[in-house]
């Protein structure tokens, strides 16, 4: 039986399969399909831990945040004799000024590497350690300043959390 | 003639055997990632939401230490005698009961399914800081924090 020229072709077409060019196209799209899924499952496993740690960052700080304001509550700072009369240690430590002269004090912050003799008892000294470079996320460790509050005297305190995120506190001194 | 014979005879064994097992490797290959991308979303809406209860139970004991009126005593750890009672703030009881498949419990409530190790620790009386840990499995971290008891 003969064929017709266009049945001919028909039949030749079907049997030579697919081309290379068909193949590659095929390929090039499972291809981009994969690793868009792959891509968005592995950023959503990546936020996931993000905020397992960025939890644990802010509750270190937390932490010593709550350290800070008991001992301060507590009356525990060790009193030291400055060019004021007797003051919390935090306050000499941390840049004293003239709270009537907002312009004395210091506009930098004052890192703070350690925390020995801040407190009076061994044991509120270690709780401290909550505020220390290995506790804290941040290698930079907090940080803290004179400041005035509505002409009296206080210290702030900058607690790194990740990035530029913080916690503040301001303590009154008198 | 012998062409349209050809369509109507319908397929052959072969042919249908050939075609199910094409299909049964195209499954094989497509449909293992498929499972495997529907589970990873489980796990990963499932770690989500376990993270969001860990972090609430903290939150919420947290806030009741430091909120907690001068009548309502903060006992951590809870002195005997008392069952499995680690924490009580007032009348607020947490514990660790094992009868829930090891659960935190408020008041007999599950607070948190599947925690290891619930601990409450008074640092020190006189600052009344107190620090709370809760261990739970397949995490080698601990999620602890710390709380002040605010002068009412």
């Amino acid at each position: 039986m003969r064929l017709k020229p266009s049945q001919a072709n028909d039949r030749l077409r079907h049997q030579r399969g697919l081309s290379l060019f068909e193949l590659i196209i095929t390929l090039l799209v499972v291809g981009i399909v994969t690793a868009t899924v792959t891509a968005l499952v592995v950023t959503a496993f990546d936020r996931i831990q993000f905020n397992e740690r960025f939890g644990q960052d802010v509750r270190a700080a937390e932490s010593c945040y709550e350290t800070i304001l008991a001992i301060h509550e507590g009356n525990a700072w060790s009193i030291v004799t400055g060019s004021g009369g007797d003051d919390p240690e935090p306050w000499q430590a941390c840049g004293p000024c003239d709270p009537g002269e907002a312009d004395s004090c210091p506009a930098d912050w004052t890192e703070i590497t350690n925390t020995d003799g801040w407190v009076d008892s061994t044991e509120t000294e270690e709780l401290l350690n909550a505020c220390s470079v290995p506790a804290l996320p941040s290698s930079n460790g907090f940080e803290c300043r004179g400041v005035s509050l509505a002409g009296d005297r206080a210290t702030q305190f900058r607690i790194p959390i990740r990035g530029n995120n913080n916690l503040e506190l301001v303590i009154p001194i008198d | 003639m012998i062409n349209e014979n050809r369509r109507e005879r319908g397929l052959t064994l072969i042919e249908i055997v050939v075609t199910l097992a094409i299909l049964g490797i195209v499954a094989g290959v497509v449909g293992r990632p498929l499972i495997s991308l529907i589970e990873s979303r489980t796990t990963i809406g499932e770690a989500a939401s376990r993270q969001a209860d860990i972090d609430y139970a903290l939150a919420r004991m947290v806030s009741e230490i430091r909120l907690s009126s001068d009548t309502e005593t903060v006992e951590c750890p809870a002195p005997p005698p008392t069952d499995d009672t680690v924490l009580s703030i007032g009348d607020s009881e947490y514990s660790l009961n094992s009868s829930n498949g090891q659960a935190l419990l408020l008041n007999d409530e599950v607070l948190l399914k599947n925690v290891d190790v619930f601990s409450c620790e008074e640092l020190d009386p006189s600052l009344r800081l107190y620090e709370l840990e809760i261990k739970v499995p397949d995490r080698s971290d601990n999620y602890s924090v710390r709380a002040f008891k605010r002068v009412p």
